[in-house]
C-alpha cells in the first residue's frame, strides 16, 4: 500500500530558490487520504455523512488550506513496499487488494517506513507541478493560476477564504435552516465561492448525496460487488480501464496505479451497472476524479448519480447514446453566442470555426479537463446548486474576454487560441465576471426550445425516457428528500416545469438493482 | 505572397484521425506534429486540432490534422469531422485485437459520411509491443490489401513509421489530386495550385500562392 506524507515547504519562485521554512502536515493530503479509508470500509463511519464537527473542521483549517494556496507542496511521497508487495503490481491486482486492505492501510498510515522517496510538488489542488515557475499547463500538470495573479492578490483571496470558511461551518451546522428558509444566503455565498476546506461536504448537501445514502444503505458495496462478476457490457468495461491511468495523469491521486485509480475504476464500473444504458462515457471519468479530490468513494459514486440523473445538472443526457444533450448545448450555446456577438459571429462563421471544434470537451466535461481548478471547481459549486446557466455564462465571459484577440486570428489561431486558452484564465476572476454576464435562464430556455422544435426526435427520446423514470419510480426519499435538501432557491419552480413534480427527486429505479437481488 | 513563412504552402490536406478509444491517436498527433509523447496523455474529449508542413514532390503541403475522441458514441458529434477531409488515417492498437477487428465499422463510417474518394490508411500503432502483439502484420496486410487501403505499423513511442505514415498519406493525397488537375486541364474544373482542397466545414482556404 502507498500512502504520502506530505511536508509543506515554502519556497520563492522568483528567485528560484526553495527554503524549507515549516513542516506542517499538508491538511488536504492527509485529510482526504484517511477519510477515503474510512469510508472504504464497510460504512461504519456514519457521522462521515453528517456535519462536520468543530474538530473536524480544525483538521483541515482553512487557514491551512490557504498557507497551502500560496506557498507550493512540496510533497514527500512514501512507498512502503516492505511486505506490503502490491504498490508496484498491475492495476485490477491491486483493485482487489485495495478493497480489503483498507483497514490495514489506516494501521499502517503511521508507521513510515521509508524505502523510496518521490519527491514532486502539487498545487493546492493536488496537481503536479510540472514548471517551477508556476505556469498552468494544459498537459494536466498543474492547474493553479498562480502566475496570472500577484502575491498581493493570493494573499487577499486566500484571508477570504479563510473568513468564508467560518461563515461556512456555521451555514453548514444549520443546514436545514438555510436551505429552506435562507436560500438566498446560500445562493449568494456559493457564487463567491466555496472554501475548499468545505468544498466536499457543500457539494453533498448541495447535491442531496447524504440523503441518497441514507436511503440506499450498502447499495454501493453491493453494486461494486456485482461488479466482480457481472460485466454485461465488455466494450464498456473496457473504454472504463482505457481512460483510468489517462484521466488527471498528473494529479498525484491518480497518476501511478494505486488508491486514487482503484477508486475510480469502482465507481466508473459500479456507475456503469446502475445505468447500463448509459454505462460510461468518456467526459464523465474527469468529473468522477475531481468528485473524488474532494469527497470519499461513496459519496462520490451518489454524488455521480445525483450529477447524471437529477433535474439539475441532468448529465446523463449528455452522454447517452447519439448524445442528446451535448447537441442541445452546443445549439444553444452557438445561438446564446450569436445573440451576444453577432460580430464575433460572423468572424467564427467566415473563418468556419465551428463552436463543436472548441467547445465540445467544455461542455462534455464541464471543464473539468482542461481549465484551472479555481474555475472548474467555481464552476461547479453553482452548476451542482443552479444548474446550466453557469456553464453558458462562462463560455459567454470566455467570449467577452477573448474576442478582442479572436478577431485578429484566422481559423487556425482560433484554434491554437482556444487550446491555450486555460493557461491564460485567472479562474477566480473569470468566474466573478461571469455572473455579471447579462445572461438570463429565459434565454437558454428560448433556444433549448428552438432546439426541440427542430429536433422533435431527440424531444420525443427525452420525454420518453422523462415518462419511463417516473413510472419506474425514486429511491422513495419523499418530500424532503434530495431536492428539497438542495435548498437552491429557485429550483422547486423549473424542476415543476420539467414535469418532475413535487420537487421530489424521480430517478429511475435501475434494472440493476432487481438483478442484484436474484444474483446476491 | 503571404510575408509569413510559416503561412506559406501550395496544398492544404484535411485529415482525420479515428479508430478506437485509447489505440494511440493523440500521442501519433504529438509525435508527428511535435515530435513529442506522453506516456501520461489525457483521453482527447471531442476533437483537438493540430498542423505540419511537410514536402512533397516539390511542394509545400500544409496538413491539418483532426484527432477525434474514440469511444463510439462520440461519433454522434465527430462525424461531422469527416466531411471535407481528403485523407483518413484510422489506427487501431497492434497489442489488441478487438480494436483491430473494429476496424470494418469505422470503414462503414467513413462511407457513411466521409467524402467518397477519401484516402484512408490503416495504421497498426504500437508496434513497440512486439511482444504482446495481437494482431499480426499479415492478417492487416491482407485486410488492407482486400479494402484497398494502404498499410503501415507505427510506434509513437519510439517514433517508428509516424512520419513516413504522415508522408506517405499527404503524397497519396496530392498524387491524387494532381491527377485529377491533370484530367481537369484537359476538361472541366478542377484544383488549382495553392487552392485549398478541403471541403466541407471546418477549414480555412490557404494563402494563394499563384
Amino acid at each position: 500500500m502507498s500512502f504520502f506524507q506530505t511536508i509543506v515547504r515554502s519556497f520563492s519562485t522568483d528567485e528560484g530558490t526553495r527554503d524549507d521554512v515549516d513542516s506542517t502536515k499538508e491538511e488536504k493530503g492527509d485529510a482526504l487520504n484517511s477519510v477515503d479509508d474510512r469510508n472504504r470500509g464497510k460504512s461504519d463511519i456514519p457521522g462521515q455523512c453528517g456535519t462536520p464537527t468543530k474538530s473536524d473542521f480544525d483538521k483541515a483549517t482553512a487557514n491551512e488550506r490557504d498557507k497551502a494556496a500560496e506557498q507550493y507542496m512540496l510533497e514527500l511521497k512514501l512507498k512502503n513496499s516492505g511486505s506490503k508487495d502490491d504498490t508496484v503490481v498491475g492495476g485490477t491486482d491491486s483493485h482487489e487488494d485495495s478493497g480489503e486492505d483498507s483497514d490495514l492501510e489506516e494501521e499502517a498510515a503511521d508507521s513510515h517506513e521509508t524505502q523510496e522517496e518521490e519527491f514532486y510538488l502539487v498545487d493546492k489542488y493536488g496537481f503536479i507541478i510540472e514548471d517551477i515557475d508556476g505556469a498552468t499547463g494544459t498537459s494536466g500538470g498543474s492547474r493553479t493560476t498562480k502566475a496570472l495573479i500577484s502575491e498581493k492578490e493570493r494573499q487577499k483571496r486566500a484571508d477570504l477564504e479563510s473568513s468564508r470558511s467560518i461563515k461556512w461551518v456555521a451555514m453548514i451546522s444549520e443546514w436545514n435552516k438555510y436551505s429552506t428558509r435562507q436560500k438566498h444566503v446560500v445562493k449568494r455565498r456559493i457564487r463567491k465561492g466555496v472554501p475548499d476546506a468545505v468544498r466536499g461536504k457543500v457539494w453533498n448537501l448541495v447535491g442531496g448525496v447524504d440523503d441518497m445514502i441514507a436511503a440506499n444503505p450498502g447499495r454501493y458495496d453491493r453494486i461494486i460487488s456485482l461488479s466482480e462478476t457481472y460485466v454485461p457490457n465488455q466494450d464498456i468495461r473496457d473504454t472504463i480501464e482505457r481512460d483510468i491511468n489517462r484521466t488527471f495523469p498528473r494529479h498525484r491521486m491518480f497518476k501511478d496505479k494505486g488508491e486514487g485509480q482503484d477508486k475510480l475504476r469502482r465507481v466508473l464500473r459500479a456507475y456503469s451497472l446502475y445505468d447500463e444504458e448509459v454505462g460510461y462515457c468518456q467526459g464523465l471519468g474527469f468529473i468522477t476524479a475531481m468528485f473524488l479530490t474532494y469527497m470519499p468513494e461513496e459519496q462520490t459514486f451518489w454524488q455521480v448519480v445525483n450529477m447524471m440523473t437529477g433535474p439539475t445538472c441532468n448529465m446523463r443526457t449528455m452522454y447517452q447514446q447519439g448524445m442528446p444533450g451535448a447537441q442541445k448545448a452546443l445549439y444553444v450555446g452557438e445561438k446564446l453566442i450569436k445573440k451576444f456577438f453577432p460580430k464575433l459571429t460572423q468572424h467564427f462563421a467566415r473563418e468556419n470555426c465551428h463552436i463543436s471544434m472548441y467547445a465540445t470537451q467544455w461542455f462534455m466535461c464541464i471543464f473539468t479537463n482542461s481549465f484551472p481548478f479555481d474555475l472548474v471547481t467555481g464552476v461547479w459549486d453553482c452548476f451542482l446548486a443552479e444548474g446550466w446557466k453557469i456553464v453558458y455564462r462562462i463560455i459567454l465571459t470566455f467570449l467577452r474576454y477573448s474576442a478582442p484577440r479572436l478577431f485578429k486570428l484566422g481559423f487556425e489561431g482560433i484554434m491554437f487560441y482556444f487550446k491555450r486558452l486555460p493557461e491564460r484564465i485567472d479562474g477566480h476572476t473569470l468566474i466573478q465576471q461571469a455572473f455579471s454576464f447579462p445572461l438570463k435562464q429565459r434565454h437558454v430556455d428560448h433556444y433549448e426550445r428552438k432546439f426541440y422544435k427542430l429536433n422533435p426526435d431527440i424531444k420525443e427520446r427525452l420525454d420518453e425516457e422523462e415518462r419511463r423514470y417516473k413510472e419506474q419510480g425514486g429511491f422513495g426519499m419523499g418530500k424532503g428528500g434530495c431536492y428539497e435538501v438542495k435548498g437552491k432557491g429557485n429550483k422547486k419552480g423549473k424542476e415543476e416545469k420539467k414535469g418532475e413534480g413535487n420537487g421530489e427527486l424521480v430517478v429511475r429505479e435501475d434494472s440493476e438493482e432487481r438483478r442484484m437481488s436474484v444474483n446476491l | 505572397m503571404s510575408t509569413r513563412v510559416e503561412e506559406e504552402y501550395d496544398y492544404l490536406f484535411k485529415v482525420v484521425l479515428i479508430g478506437d478509444s485509447g489505440v494511440g491517436k493523440s500521442n501519433l498527433l504529438s509525435r508527428f506534429t511535435r515530435n513529442e509523447f506522453n506516456l501520461e496523455s489525457k483521453s482527447t474529449i471531442g476533437v483537438e486540432f493540430a498542423t505540419k508542413s511537410i514536402q512533397a514532390e516539390g511542394k509545400t503541403i500544409k496538413a491539418q490534422i483532426w484527432d477525434t475522441a474514440g469511444q463510439e458514441r462520440y461519433r454522434a458529434i465527430t462525424s461531422a469531422y469527416y466531411r471535407g477531409a481528403v485523407g483518413a488515417l484510422l489506427v487501431y492498437d497492434i497489442s489488441k485485437h478487438g480494436t483491430f477487428e473494429n476496424v470494418e465499422r469505422w470503414l462503414k463510417e467513413l462511407r457513411d459520411h466521409a467524402e467518397a474518394n477519401i484516402v484512408v490508411m490503416l495504421v497498426g500503432n504500437k508496434s513497440d509491443l512486439k511482444n504482446i502483439r495481437g494482431v499480426e502484420t499479415d492478417e492487416a496486410m491482407s485486410f488492407a490489401e482486400q479494402h484497398n487501403l494502404a498499410f503501415i505499423e507505427t510506434s509513437a513511442l519510439d517514433s517508428t513509421g509516424v512520419d513516413t505514415a504522415f508522408q506517405r498519406i499527404l503524397t497519396e493525397i496530392y498524387r491524387l489530386m494532381s491527377r485529377r488537375n491533370m484530367a481537369a486541364e484537359e476538361g472541366v474544373g478542377g484544383v488549382g495550385k495553392g487552392q485549398s482542397i478541403e471541403l466541407g466545414e471546418g477549414k480555412k482556404g490557404g494563402k494563394k500562392c499563384c
